[in-house]
């Protein structure tokens, strides 16, 4: 007898110390998960906001574009914060929300706004004061934090009081008083289950279902329902119920739209009303509670009658607790359920834009810095370009395939779109599909082709100050003897010669021979020294061949080059990000506007000049002839084999860049004419376009002359207009096709000079 | 003299540089450089056993499409000139109103929403060679003195005739080329602030 007690309590001994230490190990588990959960909000990247002001380039539909990005709603009463009413045809008013930027706080203010051809004509506030300058809240273009870069997370205090009240009220009356389990809600359950002979109902407090939705697959068995209680006690215990909710708030599942999860009521508010949480009616806040009972069942957009049944029913359960007025509940439920039918999701749709950002951040900030709480990142993306630029892509290689040029349907592109002024960086498309893999605007070498050419010719011009675009070169076979004694006679593809060109016609129509006739002339050893100084490195062992574009460079470093040459001559480094504010409020800018001056304006003008005449007669015609009326300038590559098609262009203010190839670099028969330019043009048409127009430097005037570079009569046929250097004029004829200046007047320098 | 030398750096005979009344367009041109094949000579012995890579490049009639032509005819002749006259220089409103909140900021001490004013500012008016000035101004209060000159250089470049603006760039970059220690360059600037008065 003594034997089988004293058996007895060792057993129960061995056992209870044996349940401690699984209590001890599931606590440990428990709270390790936990705190690496971590509901910070994280940084949060927001593109460019809209400025408005009179004269900016804006039409009526790019700015409603805007505004439903940014949720605003539309409303037939006088609008307030995030609403907007359609007063005319041309004008609008809207009630901004307000917004804490880096540089001050911009305040909710009313305003008119006038548009009309394509700019703001008018901006008063409501009583008719004219407004200077004002800006819209920026969108959000991404969350970063950690594991869940596509929720939109949400504090506690930024969470409505009201749907705090009602979900309580609901899920979970005894929430502040209970210990992680709810008896009298377990003793409801079993009664409930007993009833019905199984095992049907949870009686799951809020704090069970958090550990649901975090650690416990769905499935309702008995011991699934211990684990679950063991657990919620055990959290309860440990942290504060403020704590909890917020995780709740972040982590319940309210939906599911193809492939993706809605986790959290700040994600769900954008999925389903498209605005943020904080400006749900207490309507749209009753719908997202009731979705917690079966987000599938209940989706307002399939099921919008059941959905309204159980959101009244929440208004009702929550009058009932007190927490709301019988009268608004009312209200609430006469409410329609407001569900647009597509949903608006923005966030991570733009994987290769936001590793741009994170990439100017990281000598800053270290990853942890980067995602911790509440960084405030500010970026020049311009949401309507970045749509147009992805467009483009996808429209060209689409085209591609069904032209039989990408059988495989692999080929891949880049698209960039920068402000040239300012270097800002506006759209980033790394490949086809926007998936955040390989990003080819930022990480693809690639040999650059003609794109290279301009940059030859500036060399020439920089050194040669009495050159000009009218100038000779010729234009048949050369041979050079290479160092390791190889003979290398590049060709024109066309195998014909033209004799002599003009530099104008070279770049415009890419004339390979003539090119090396001009780098030899100048001298090799010195453009090959320019293009470096220019920003364009050379292969190991300086090939000549570097004239024509072996050189290999990312389509970002590539746009960086000809924002150079489209600025002037004065780059501005290129950046995504304009600002970061830390939680201190602290402002820093990682890459403060700079500029230098790295190719002298005279020459950058020209180039820019026959850049332009690319467009009109050259190998961009086609983009010319897209836009009547309208004047840009463009230059196309090529590579070997049609393994690289490149397409820059540029209009007065808008640099697009344009890269189409395949991953392995095979032969693919493309060109930059047929399929990178495509991409730009589709790309502009979908945004404001401003003709190109630089002043011209001193130094330089203006003058037609024949495809011979001599200087005739504006009328000829074939004249064009050039910047000729003041000091150096070309010959002069009053024939038109002349080849020189014989017979007629003397040129005034020699007139002047006896020269 | 200039042009002398031009046409001997080309190597070319031309009859427009000598006495006679016949002016013939140069034509640039590599095989009648003497020189021509030591230009492309490697500049290290290192480099001779390096194999330059494939020509893979450029293939004009590709790029061309339709048109093989190459020289240009007709059609765009009768654009107007580029670069017609700028009309008399006007600063939009909102330019003015950020210049305004900008140089607020600035005597307050806040240089860096100063700066930030003007890159909005900038943003907008990006031809405003005075938006230039003042933010190579801020630059210069921050502490970027490199930064500055290099920002009042464009500055000068966009003012055009604005010859008072011009002055007052030419002396920021004066005194900025003075902290630089730069003292021959500072000298330069003023003499071009001088020259505009």
């Amino acid at each position: 007898m003594k034997g089988v007690i004293q058996f007895l309590f060792k057993v129960s001994l061995v056992t209870l110390v044996g349940l401690g230490m699984v209590l001890v190990y599931l606590n440990a588990q428990l709270t390790k998960q936990f705190d690496a959960l971590s509901f910070s909000v994280g940084a949060t990247v927001y593109a460019r906001p809209m400025e408005l002001y009179v004269g900016h380039p804006l039409t009526q539909e790019a700015l409603r574009v805007e505004l439903a990005a940014l949720g605003y709603r539309q409303v037939s009463e006088r609008p307030r914060a995030g609403q907007y009413r359609i007063v005319s045809g041309n004008r609008l008013d809207l009630m901004s929300r307000g917004h804490r930027y880096a540089d001050g706080h911009e305040p909710s203010r009313d305003l008119r706004i006038q548009i009309a051809e394509g700019q703001i004509t008018g901006l008063t506030d409501f009583s008719g004061n004219a407004v200077a300058v004002a800006r819209l809240d920026p969108v959000v273009l991404a969350q970063l934090s950690g594991s869940h870069a596509d929720r939109e997370l949400v504090r506690l205090k930024d969470v409505p009081t009201e749907l705090v009240n009602v979900l309580i009220a609901v899920e979970d009356r005894q929430f502040w008083e209970h210990h992680g389990v709810s008896l009298t809600g377990i003793a409801r359950a079993a009664w409930v289950n007993l009833g019905a002979g199984r095992f049907a109902q949870g009686g799951s407090t809020i704090t069970q279902q958090l550990i649901k939705n975090l650690y416990l697959t769905r499935d309702r068995t008995l011991s699934r329902k211990l684990i679950e209680v063991v657990y919620a006690v055990l959290l309860d215990a440990q942290y504060d119920k403020s704590h909890i909710l917020e995780a709740y708030l972040n982590e319940v599942f309210l939906g599911q739209w193809g492939a993706r999860a809605i986790h959290g009521f700040g994600t769900a508010s954008r999925f389903y009303f498209g605005k943020p949480l904080g400006e749900l009616e207490l309507s749209e806040q009753a719908m997202l509670v009731a979705l917690i009972k079966g987000p599938s069942a209940l989706n307002p957009r399939q099921f919008p009658d059941r959905a309204k049944a159980r959101r009244n029913l929440v208004l009702s359960e929550a009058a009932e607790a007190g927490v709301i007025l019988t009268k608004d509940a009312r209200q609430a439920q006469s409410r329609p359920l407001n569900v647009p039918v597509r949903p608006a999701d923005r966030v991570g749709r733009f994987p290769a834009y936001v590793e741009r950002v994170q990439r100017e951040l990281r000598d800053r900030y270290s990853r942890e810095d980067l995602i911790s709480d509440g960084l405030q990142i500010y970026t020049a993306m311009d949401p309507v370009r970045h749509a147009a630029a992805q467009q483009g892509l996808t429209e060209t290689l689409d085209a591609l395939g069904q032209q039989g040029l990408d059988p495989s349907r692999e080929a891949q592109g880049a698209v960039l779109l920068l402000d040239i002024p300012t270097g800002e960086i506006q759209a980033v498309i790394g490949g086809r599909v926007a998936d955040g893999g390989f990003n080819r605007a930022l990480d693809a070498r690639r040999q650059i082709g003609s794109l290279v050419k301009p940059f030859v010719v500036a060399s020439a011009l920089t050194r040669q100050p009495d050159f000009h675009s009218g100038t000779l070169v010729r234009d048949d076979p050369i041979t050079l003897s290479l160092p390791n004694g190889d003979q290398w006679s590049p060709q024109n593809y066309s195998k014909t010669d033209a004799g002599v060109v003009t530099l104008e016609t070279l770049l415009a129509t890419s004339i390979n021979q003539a090119t090396v006739h001009l780098s030899v002339a100048i001298g090799m050893d010195a453009v090959l020294d320019d293009l470096v100084s220019f920003g364009i490195p050379l292969a190991p062992g300086r090939p000549p061949a570097s004239v024509l574009g072996v050189s290999e460079l990312s389509p970002l470093a590539m746009a960086g080059r000809y924002q150079m040459v489209f600025n002037r001559g004065f780059e501005v480094p290129l950046r995504a990000v304009r600002a970061v504010v830390d939680p201190n409020g602290v402002v820093v800018s990682p890459k403060p506007f700079a500029t230098r001056q790295r190719m002298p304006s005279q020459v950058a003008y020209q180039v820019d000049r026959m850049l332009i005449a690319t467009t009109e007669v050259g190998t961009a015609q086609r983009l010319g002839q897209a836009f009547p009326g309208l004047r840009m300038a463009a230059k196309t590559g090529t590579t070997d084999d049609g393994r690289d098609a490149w397409f820059v262009a540029a209009d007065q203010r808008t640099l697009g860049l344009a890269w189409i190839g395949f991953d392995d670099n095979r032969v693919a028969n493309l060109s930059g004419s047929r399929a990178a330019l495509p991409v730009l043009q589709s790309a502009y048409r979908a945004i404001t376009r401003q003709s190109r127009v630089i002043p011209r430097p001193d130094g330089l005037r203006e003058t037609w002359l024949n495809a011979y570079g001599v200087d005739v009569d504006a009328d000829c046929p074939g004249a064009r207009p050039h910047a000729v250097p003041v000091d150096s004029p070309p010959p002069i004829s009053q024939e038109c096709n002349a080849q020189s200046g014989q017979g007629v007047e003397r040129s005034w320098w020699q007139q002047w000079f006896g020269g | 003299m200039r042009v002398q030398l031009g046409c001997a750096l080309i190597g070319l005979v031309l009859v427009g540089c000598t006495q006679s009344p016949v002016a013939r367009p140069p034509v640039v041109d590599a095989s009648w450089r003497a020189t021509a094949q030591d230009r492309v000579q490697p500049s290290t012995p290192r480099q001779s056993e390096v194999a330059p890579p494939p020509v893979r490049g450029i293939d004009p009639a590709r790029e061309q499409g339709e048109t093989n032509r190459v020289i240009p005819i007709a059609p765009v002749a009768k654009i107007a000139p580029i670069d017609a006259p700028k009309a008399e220089r006007t600063i939009p409103p909102a330019v003015i109103s950020l210049l305004d909140q900008a140089d607020q900021l600035r005597v307050a001490g806040d240089l860096n929403a100063a700066s930030s004013r003007l890159e909005r500012a900038l943003r907008i008016a990006p031809e405003e060679a005075e938006v230039y000035y003042q933010l190579a101004r801020i630059r210069l209060e921050q502490g970027g003195v490199q930064e500055s000159v290099s920002i009042a250089t464009q500055g000068v470049e966009l003012a055009g005739a604005d010859n008072a603006l011009k002055r007052d760039l030419w002396t920021l970059i004066a005194t900025a080329r003075d902290r630089l220690g730069d003292t021959g360059g500072a000298t330069q600037a003023r003499v071009r602030a001088r020259a505009l008065n």
